[in-house]
């Protein structure tokens, strides 16, 4: 089979925008073989990796068969094509094993702001209606290597009545300032949008609650958690913490959305309320067996499997160490992988590393 | 149709109990206090210190090699607790049998009062005084009043092993069982009580969920001697909660390792032959015991290669999983397998001698230079190619707190040589590829004299 020409960034973003905004103009499976095959080009690393596997443009039919790259990779090594990177956003590194990086040159920033931007207005502004905004996550200036810091202010420029408050400024918590501004939002009946870590939230209602009761937001308001909470000192489950959302805020289920984002992707995955979350069209996920990589029957668990067109400097398939479940067209997390195994007397990984 | 078994053995407990249902298995566990243990820990100084100063060092040893004996054959009980620990563990049921079978193999009575004998000089010492040739008089030894334990799992049949230590010296054991296997050591001392009931009053086997203080302290302050098994955190936490008093026998998690000396690898035929042996160790157990392997060192410029080998290997694992059926794996512990296998390709990519094998449940990393780093116990083997075994000392020397078992494939002059050199950093046991997987009751586990760290002794000096 002839080698398909490699085409450049610029048209590759260009067609891959156009597909973001609008499904019916291309094909998901054609858009990932040709920025594979840019990649196989253009990101040395990943390339000899590819080859090791097998696989190349010119074999590559479905974007199934690209070799995905595990997410402690990117602890590793810096895996960019040669852009020159403007933005580099950092892993927290809770997990112990190193702080991941991710970089972004200036055209692949605007790819993300795109999909950012449409995927909130699907989902979590699927009304349209602006709102005023509370930032239970530092703002960008605070944390200039936080991914989330940077979609959820480029989703509050797009969205906000007037400029979000920050209630996370240089490191503290401003506890009374954001009881105040939600109390204001309240007094003036204006909807507000909270965007937080999921345990943030529980913080912050555990730190309010004894003293206020509740805080009942106005109609049109609505929350956006992410992160979860494995290795925290309190773990909820989904039940759990909208019950919380319900009881503090008076919001319904459907009006709780839950964010799934990695810094190795430029996006990210929505759920509502109790629903599973739907990848974007530009996005797939995939919930494989993890020894073999197929993707398991619905309702069956496995690791998840990322697809990403708006990974274009960096790899579009990420292997990534999450524990999920396939549930229709759409997927759930579970958790995260231990990186361990049972064992008896022997020593572990994780008392040497 | 579901199997109960026993998750305690507590002579006179009479509290509540409930269930724990995993599988086809029922585990009777016991919902403890603070007071049922201090009355069990009474009854053991009591009545079960009394019940062991009758019998003599070589009555216990015949019973327990009885109890040996009775482990190595089908039985009932045997295939009953061979299902419930692969219930719990999701070890399989042959990688079970087998384990136990090695496990209680190295138990006769020869064996139980050989050890003794490496340890005491003579075992007769804790039946008599006896006279000692060294010091011009007589000598005996006395076990602990209460020896207290905390056990290990995972390893099936490991569990007996504190138990015969402190009755050997005649020292009632009171234990807390290990969160997800509780059942061996009730079922060993079913056994054992089944040849001589009296011993039954000898021992308490407790269980409870998670760190309890209270618990725990009921249990190590009435006992001399405190034998533990755990990691280091749990080991740390453990010597805080027991205090600066009392004596602690500690045995830590351990790494067990290979060196293969181009002697070793001289034709495929020796090459084929070693990698079985390799595999062998790694399958027993399912690589969870400390004797498992998990990095194997070898000698460059052999006539059959390190890559060669590594490969040898993985078709050795793959053929083994018929006598051996890998674990049922849990998808946390495959996801975590499946980044460590991610990389490793990545890697090799990387590096023109790196190499990952990973075919069904094996996992072997030709590495492209020798160090030191674990791996997750999944039949998952480091091959580390070297110019020579002697550079290995060096590259082991900053982790001598974890060694344990080298595997050594050399000449008897290499060997020896290699086996003081290890020796010197921590090593306590060096045996040959293949025999890794059974160490001996006679073996000083971790470096340590078992029997001798229980006793105390009295001399009588009448002549000068």
């Amino acid at each position: 089979m002839p080698m398909p020409a490699t085409p450049d960034k610029k048209e590759l973003i260009a067609k891959i925008s156009s597909y973001i905004n609008d499904e019916s103009c291309a094909d998901f499976n054609s858009l990932a073989c040709q920025l594979f095959a840019y990649q196989f080009e253009h990101i040395p690393l990943a390339r000899a990796y590819f080859e090791k596997c097998g696989v190349s443009p010119g074999s590559l039919e479905r974007f199934t068969a690209i070799p995905p790259i595990g997410l402690n990779i990117f602890k590793r090594y810096e895996l960019f094509d040669e852009s020159s990177c403007l933005k580099t956003f950092r892993t927290s590194g809770t997990s112990g094993k190193g702080r991941g990086s991710s970089c972004f040159a200036a055209d692949d920033l605007e790819l993300m702001r795109l999909a950012i931007l449409v995927n909130a207005k699907a989902t979590l502004f699927a009304d349209q209606q602006k709102t005023r905004f509370m930032m239970l996550v530092p703002s960008p200036l605070d944390a200039p290597d936080i991914i989330m810091a940077h979609g959820m202010a480029q989703i509050a420029e797009e969205w906000a009545t007037e400029p979000a408050f920050y209630a996370i400024s240089k490191g503290a918590f401003l506890g009374p300032e954001a009881v105040a501004y939600l109390q204001k939002c309240i007094a003036d009946q204006a909807p507000v949008t909270i965007i937080g870590g999921s345990f943030g939230f529980v913080n912050f209602i555990d730190k309010v609650a004894p003293d206020l009761g509740s805080l009942p937001l106005p109609l049109g308001s609505r929350v956006l958690d992410a992160g979860g909470f494995k290795g925290r000192s309190r773990e909820l489950t989904r039940a759990d913490f909208l019950t919380m959302m319900a009881d503090f805020f008076h919001l319904p289920a459907e009006q709780c959305l839950n964010l799934y984002g990695l810094t190795e992707l430029g996006s990210q995955f929505y759920s509502r309320g109790h629903d599973a979350k739907k990848p974007p069209h530009w996005t797939r996920v995939r919930i494989c067996h993890p020894l073999t990589l197929e993707e398991v029957a619905d309702g069956g668990e496995g690791i998840a499997l990322l697809y990403d067109l708006t990974n274009v400097a960096r790899p579009l398939a990420i292997l990534t160490d999450d524990l999920g479940r396939r549930l229709g067209s759409g997927f759930e997390i579970s958790g995260r992988a231990s990186g361990s195994a049972p064992r008896g007397c022997s020593l572990s990984l994780e008392e040497i590393r | 149709m579901m199997i109960r078994v026993d998750g305690f053995h507590i002579p006179g407990f009479q509290g509540e109990t409930y269930t724990r249902t995993v599988g086809s298995t029922e585990v009777l566990l016991p919902k403890l206090t603070a007071d049922d243990i201090s009355r069990a820990s009474d009854h053991l100084l009591g009545k079960g210190r009394e019940i062991l100063k009758s019998y003599s060092t070589d009555d216990l040893a015949e019973i327990f090699g009885m109890a040996a004996d009775f482990w190595q054959h089908d039985s009932d009980l045997k295939m009953e607790i061979v299902v419930a620990i692969s219930d719990l563990t999701g070890l399989s049921r042959l990688v079970v049998c087998h384990s136990i079978s090695v496990e209680q193999g190295n138990s006769s009575s020869t064996d139980i009062l050989a050890a003794m004998d490496r340890d005491l000089g003579s075992h007769n010492c804790l039946d008599r005084f006896c006279h000692d040739p060294n010091l011009n008089g007589k000598t005996r030894a006395y076990g602990p009043r209460l020896t207290s334990a905390v056990l290990t799992a995972n390893v099936p049949g490991l569990s007996y092993l504190p138990m015969v230590r402190a009755l050997m010296v005649k020292s009632p054991l009171i234990a807390k069982l290990a969160s997800n296997e509780p059942i061996f050591g009730p079922a060993w001392l079913k056994a054992v009580a089944a040849i001589e009931p009296p011993l039954a009053d000898c021992v308490a086997l407790c269980q409870w969920q998670g760190s309890n203080e209270a618990l725990q302290k009921a249990m190590f302050e009435p006992a001399e001697v405190a034998i533990l098994y755990g990691g280091e955190q749990t080991c740390r936490t453990l010597r805080e909660a027991i205090g600066p008093h009392k004596k602690i026998i500690e045995h830590g998690h351990k790494i067990g390792l290979l060196l293969i000396g181009s002697e070793g690898l001289g034709d495929i035929a020796a090459a084929k032959d070693l990698a079985g042996r390799i595999a062998l160790d790694v399958a027993m157990f399912d690589q969870r015991a400390c004797v498992a392997p998990q990095i194997v060192y070898v000698e460059k410029n052999s006539a059959v290669s390190s890559l060669e080998l590594t490969a040898l290997i993985e078709k050795a694992l793959i053929d083994l999983e018929k006598d051996f059926p890998p674990s049922a794996m849990s998808v946390d512990t495959g996801a975590s397998l499946a980044m460590e296998r991610n990389i490793a390709l990545f890697e090799s990519a990387q590096h023109e001698n790196m190499e990952l094998f990973a075919r069904s449940t094996a996992t072997l990393i030709h590495e492209k230079d020798a160090h030191f780093n674990t791996v997750l116990p999944t039949r998952f083997l480091r091959v580390c190619p070297v110019d020579s075994l002697n550079d290995v000392v060096d590259i082991l020397r900053p982790f001598s707190n974890y060694l344990q078992n080298v595997g050594i494939e050399a000449n008897d002059e290499r060997l020896a040589d290699l086996a003081d050199k290890l020796g010197a950093i921590g090593v306590s046991r060096v045996t040959s590829p293949g025999l890794m997987h059974r160490p001996s009751m006679r073996w000083k586990h971790d470096g340590i004299s078992t029997f001798s760290d229980l006793v105390r002794w009295i001399d009588i000096e009448l002549e000068v």
